[in-house]
């Protein structure tokens, strides 16, 4: 077991910051105030907020498609609205550090230097924006090939900033033949007080998990795990019953972890749940207390989840595994209890974890790696990669590839960053590309394109409109 | 009082809108200063804040909302001012000697010098949640709020940002005693 900082240490220092803090914070100059009032004194104030109002059948509203030849290779950069920043032109800058296998080393300890790695160009495209006044903007949370196109969902964040009420959100779908003009539905009903966090098809249907958070008459609307179906996903039904928070797909079928969510005085307590169809839900093991960020399955059905420990052990990485039917064992890595388990995925029979290390070291590095085990049973995971002052958010296994997204730390910026793994031992960064520069950029998921190129969606914010946009990140070349 | 500043300034009160500025523009200040570093970028971010916050009051749906707000006002007139800028801003001279409330003990963790030295070197991202944690006292959720951020995302940052500031701290202590400027 390593040494771990107690409570009463990370207290004084979190004190120590406060008091640093309050006594070191610059007064504004006496000027300052008086200047902003002359300037804002007679100037005009924009239109009162527009109430909005439900459509009753769902809207499909096309984007508005600026269609721009790239290139000899055909592509084509569309976006129903200006963006703040063009998409890139240049030529790729990919360049990489990389981690090689390194035996049994202790995750977030190894070191490896840097690998170059060619990198096709990226394109940012809008997708269409329904948020209009909203501040909070929309966000685009994940994507799913389906019916030989793709459906992309997402919420608009109207809860955002200037309200607590998460009745406010609504949950909605883009739908795209080729990753690059997309149509945006919004206004469905079933979607109204909903944010759809995941989407996976399976069965040939489609299944959207994310919350619910009907208004509450004089309290604050609460927000609950919520599951909907679609064949078309156009047409959305809401699931009955017992429903699983987050979903992926097993050897035998959906899987899912149904959580209850905590109060004042309890954590969080889970529990694994199974469907063959992704409409009626058991659960299938004994609750376990955590809160769990991803989880993923492997063909044998061996599933880890991912996420922080509680009881005990508050807000320490914890990893946790079980077999179906089975229940879940803990078994972390003890050597980095402050890291950020953000996401987990199975490539090539192996299970790899996305990390923030929270150990960053004092040039900067370090910070985002990738671990690795080919059996969890044994707790015993290997740094696979280090790919830098980065913050890792996400990992995907796609046909050929895995790919960590995130922002990057690097130069003071957040940038949205992708990383891209086609042997494990080499990993090019995309995110030099100025298809991914601008401050809270985000990349939430990626997939391959029937046609080899990677599709991701996330969100943009917009300095003009002050507010995220939703946005896709596409390849413009195919994956050799 | 301040819900009924904010529907007056909402309407058009400009002496309602004085009161609420006036409020708050020690805190934006501070902010701005404690993120940005420099004097003329925290003082045009915190100008940009209040005139857009005077043109958009309008569309604030919630008026108990105001501070949360105009917090989220702020962080996006820091991050304009980061990326106009870029990395390097130095310019505060900050008096480290008077640091208030810097108790022995703590001082004991690390030296006043040092906390200054290892907050100036953490990234933009780092700093701004710091500040927003340690100097407004935000909770978890509001730092989410106010960076636009899901709250497991804001707790990532929060928690890599501490564990940042310790890394620079170590850092700096490193290079005092070996000599070298930190």
């Amino acid at each position: 077991m390593t040494d771990r900082r107690t409570s009463t240490s990370t207290d004084a220092f979190e004190s120590q910051l406060r008091s640093f803090a309050h006594a070191t914070a610059p007064e504004p100059p006496p000027h300052l105030l008086d200047h902003v009032l002359r300037q804002t004194e007679g100037a005009p104030q924009a239109s009162g907020w527009r109430s909005f109002s439900w459509p009753v059948v769902a809207a499909v509203i096309t984007a508005v498609v600026l269609a721009v030849a790239v290139g000899s290779s055909g592509w084509l950069q569309v976006a129903n609205r200006p963006m703040g920043t063009s998409p890139a032109l240049g030529s790729s800058s990919a360049f990489a550090s990389a981690g090689g296998s390194s035996g049994t080393s202790r995750p977030g300890s190894s070191s490896t230097p840097p690998v170059a790695v060619e990198h096709a160009d990226w394109v940012r495209v809008g997708l269409p924006d329904p948020s209009g006044d909203v501040f909070g903007g929309t966000s685009a949370l994940d994507v799913v090939a389906f019916d030989g196109g793709y459906v992309a969902v997402g919420a608009v964040n109207a809860d955002c900033c200037a309200s607590d009420d998460l009745s406010l959100d609504r949950g909605i779908v883009w739908k795209s033949a080729d990753g690059i003009s997309w149509e945006l539905h919004d206004g469905i009903a079933t979607f109204q007080h909903a944010r759809l966090n995941q989407i996976v098809a399976f069965g040939g249907r489609l299944i959207a998990s994310g919350t619910s958070a009907e208004p509450q008459v004089g309290q604050p609307a609460v927000s609950i795990p919520a599951l909907w179906t679609s064949s078309d996903g156009t047409s959305w039904e809401r699931v009955q019953g017992d429903v699983p928070a987050m979903i992926t797909i097993g050897p035998r079928g959906l899987v899912g972890i149904v959580t209850e969510p905590s109060d004042a005085t309890t954590d969080p307590m889970n529990w694994f749940a199974t469907s063959s169809d992704g409409l009626l839900w058991k659960r299938d093991s004994i609750g376990w207390p955590g809160d769990v960020h991803d989880m993923a399955a492997r063909a044998d059905g061996i599933f880890v989840a991912v996420g922080a420990s509680s009881e005990d052990r508050p807000d320490e990485a914890a990893i946790w595994y079980t077999s179906e039917a089975g229940g879940w064992i803990e078994h972390t890595p003890t050597d980095a209890p402050d890291a950020w388990l953000a996401s987990v995925t199975v490539f090539d029979g192996q299970f790899f974890v996305a990390v923030d290390t929270a150990e960053p070291q004092p040039d900067g590095s370090d910070r985002g790696v990738v671990w690795a085990t080919d059996d969890p049973t044994t707790g015993s995971w290997r740094v696979i990669a280090n790919l830098g002052n980065v913050h890792l958010s996400g990992i995907f296994a796609l046909r050929d590839a895995l790919v960590a997204v995130g922002t990057d730390e690097s130069e003071d910026l957040s940038d949205a960053t992708a990383w891209v793994s086609t042997h494990l031992d080499q990993w090019g960064q995309v995110s030099r590309d100025k298809a991914f520069a601008g401050i809270n950029n985000e990349v939430a998921a990626v997939i391959p394109t029937r046609h080899g190129r990677l599709l991701s969606v996330g969100w943009y914010f917009d300095r003009h409109a002050g507010h995220l946009v939703p946005v896709a990140w596409i390849e413009r070349a195919e994956r050799s | 009082m301040e819900r009924e500043l904010v529907e007056r300034a909402m309407q058009g009160d400009h002496n309602a809108f004085s009161e609420l500025a006036a409020a708050s523009i020690g805190r934006l200040y501070g902010t701005a200063g404690l993120i940005l570093r420099n004097h003329a970028e925290a003082e045009d971010a915190v100008q940009e804040c209040l005139l857009r916050a005077w043109r958009d009051l309008p569309r604030l749906r919630q008026p108990d909302r105001f501070e949360a707000w105009l917090r989220r006002l702020l962080v996006n007139a820091c991050n304009d001012a980061m990326r106009r800028s870029g990395a390097h801003r130095s310019d505060i001279e900050l008096d480290y000697a008077s640091a208030l409330g810097l108790s022995d003990s703590a001082a004991s963790v690390a030296n006043r010098d040092e906390l200054e030295r290892g907050f100036a070197r953490l990234t933009d991202a780092d700093r701004t949640v710091i500040a927003l944690r340690f100097y407004l006292d935000l909770s978890l959720a509001d730092i989410a709020q106010a960076l636009d951020v899901p709250l497991g995302t804001a707790k990532a940052r929060l928690s890599r940002a501490i564990r940042a500031m310790q890394a620079e701290l170590a850092a700096v202590g490193r290079g005092a005693t070996e000599g070298r400027p930190a």
